[in-house]
């Protein structure tokens, strides 16, 4: 799974969640921007461990707080866990 | 001199969060005030060691003067058992709080020296007697305290974490339900602390890492002068704070205007979130028959929405049980609160505490029990008078599983969520937040498959809006659904049901103690 793959996975669940195209959903701009909330941010987490089958911190939202940042760790540890 | 001051545990209750330290990480919601309070009243001379029940434990072969011990009536059985297990070692122990004040006959054969009524004056007095070796069995408060007099609490005794902290701005309350023992014990006669006291309490707890506090006032809005005046205070203080103070408190219905939406309009505001009120009951005959005036509205549920508009969560206190209730009233009830939209719903038994009005009332119809009454919820002392008791029982059993059926209580969270006005603020102020979403969720997987997507429903019924009052609803569902697991009344089956069976054989509870620990 590469970075990219995950921004496009976040950048049509964010898309969906706020029920704006997802054209307009800047990967750099933080998740509060989008008013996620915590509650939505733990949710989010807990989508993505399901669809990547590993274990992610809930805190993942805080730690790596925009589109980008989230993907580009995760895929980090993606590609530590297949080394 | 070296006493010993205890905060009994409580029994298992919907409002005490006793049955989810696993979401909360704390063994108790919030310290008694009495602990404190008593402390900053004892001279630093004396040796002081505070110990909150529910949250550590005592060493009973420990060595003290003098044993001090508080509680509410939720606390008499543990209250007693500490008390009993003191004296049998020879130590002095002194009872008081509400429990003692009210029921003062009950508690005297467990006591020493029993306190009655208020402490401000009298612990002090007694602590100068025990010095001089001439103290007296009895201590009573006759006249209403001064609050202005009552030191600050001292924080620095209390050795917990609790969930949220506690700060009481004023005592007594004007109205006079006929079932209520606080006008009994603090008077009609409201009493306030002045506001920048009252700011200064609130200080305390915001430097020790609470963000959140409860106003544990009797009716914090019966003076709409003095709390709009404390109101405005907290709005000040709290502008200044980067972590602002989140508040809850108890108010009655009547605090709703249409004519005077300032008040509503200054709490929400300061920070205030969530209002426990005694709703009580739709029923006009029953609220008349209690001299519940102040909730004889046009319509309670255009009350609750007002209040819910401006982002004020209502907590419903609900009765049933009343005279003037019949078979009707408990679908009457469910139905009132899913339209009221009030997640947070407690409903207990009319009971009638010792030195009401309506216990002399019972006493003179014939219809008072014997029986002590242990849980307030599904127990009562009065013999009903439209139903049996059978009927009362299965009614409100019946009534509590409604309302805490997953799908009822969503969609009183749907009718919430589209009252509320849009967040101001959704930045998650910090991580704790994600791990207590986190803890929510998991909790509601161990409740079963009905359970597991609630709060992933709730939260998208949400979308836009403050989730801290969603979290304490998610919680306080969670806890009510253990609660009647463990008392053995939560019949899922009986959502399904329009109307309560009536003639279902009343069975025992589970013998669920109503103190969880007993180490004496």
């Amino acid at each position: 799974m590469t970075a990219r793959e995950i921004e496009d996975w976040l950048i049509a669940y964010l898309s969906n969640l706020t029920d704006a195209p997802a054209s307009e959903i800047d990967i750099e701009e933080p998740f509060t921007s989008f008013g996620v909330s915590s509650a939505e941010a733990v949710i989010l987490s807990g989508d993505l461990e399901r669809w990547l089958r590993m274990r992610i911190d809930p805190t993942l939202a805080w730690e790596h707080p925009s589109i980008r940042a989230a993907a580009a760790h995760l895929a980090q540890q993606i590609a530590a866990k297949n080394r | 001199m070296k006493i010993l001051l205890v905060n009994p545990a409580q029994s298992m209750s919907l409002y005490t969060f006793s049955e989810i330290s696993d979401i909360t990480g704390v063994p108790a919601f919030m310290p008694n005030l009495a602990i404190p309070t008593l402390a900053a009243l004892t001279p630093s001379s004396i040796d002081l060691c505070c110990r909150d029940d529910s949250c550590e434990s005592i060493d009973f072969d420990e060595d003290w003067d003098v044993v001090g011990i508080t509680g509410y009536i939720t606390q008499k059985q543990r209250m007693f058992e500490i008390a009993d297990a003191f004296r049998s070692r020879g130590r002095l122990v002194a009872i008081g709080g509400p429990y003692a004040s009210l029921s003062p006959a009950t508690v005297r054969p467990h006591a020493d020296i029993l306190f009655i009524g208020e402490a401000e004056l009298t612990w002090p007095q007694f602590l100068r007697d025990f010095g001089a070796g001439d103290w007296k069995s009895e201590y009573r408060q006759t006249e209403p305290v001064d609050l202005r007099e009552s030191p600050k609490p001292d924080l620095g005794v209390l050795t917990s974490s609790y969930w949220i902290g506690v700060v009481q701005t004023s005592r007594g309350c004007p109205f006079e339900c006929e079932f209520c023992d606080v006008i009994v014990y603090l008077g009609r006669k409201q009493r306030h602390k002045d506001p920048s006291r009252v700011v200064a309490e609130i200080q305390q707890f915001h430097d020790q890492g609470y963000r959140s506090v409860f106003l544990a006032d009797d009716n914090f809005t019966a003076n709409r002068r003095r709390a709009a005046e404390i109101m405005h205070a907290i709005a000040e203080w709290n502008r200044t704070q980067r972590e602002p103070m989140t508040f809850s408190t108890q108010l009655s219905i009547d605090v709703a205007r249409q004519q005077d939406t300032a008040l509503l309009d200054l709490c929400a505001a300061a920070g205030l979130r969530q209002a426990f009120v005694g709703i009580e009951t739709p029923n006009v005959a029953a609220l008349r028959e209690v001299k519940k005036r102040q909730n004889l509205r046009e319509s309670l549920a255009s009350d609750i929405a007002m209040l819910q508009r401006r982002g004020i969560v209502v907590q419903a206190g609900m009765i049933s049980g009343f005279d003037a209730d019949t078979r009707e009233s408990f679908r009457m009830q469910f139905e009132f609160l899913q339209e009221a939209g009030t997640p947070v719903v407690s409903v207990s038994m009319l009971n009638a505490p010792e030195g009401t009005p309506l216990e002399r009332r019972l006493i003179s119809e014939g219809r008072l029990k014997a029986t002590p009454v242990n849980d307030l919820y599904l127990e009562s002392n009065i013999v009903p008078k439209q139903l049996s008791e059978a009927e009362l029982f299965n009614g409100t059993k019946w009534l509590l599983n409604k309302l805490y059926d997953p799908q009822n209580f969503l969609e009183r969270v749907r009718v919430l969520a589209r009252s509320l006005p849009p967040a101001t603020r959704v930045t998650p102020s910090a991580s704790s937040a994600a791990h207590l979403w986190s803890r929510i969720l998991a909790a509601y997987s161990s409740l079963g498959p009905s359970f597991i997507d609630v709060p992933r429903d709730a939260v998208a019924m949400f979308r836009g809006k403050e989730t801290q009052a969603l979290a304490t609803a998610l919680m306080f569902f969670c806890n009510a659904v253990r609660l009647l697991r463990r008392w053995g009344v939560w019949e899922p089956e009986l959502c399904k049901q329009s109307e309560p069976d009536f003639a279902a054989p009343v069975r025992a509870k589970a013998a669920a103690a109503a103190v969880t620990k007993l180490h004496v």
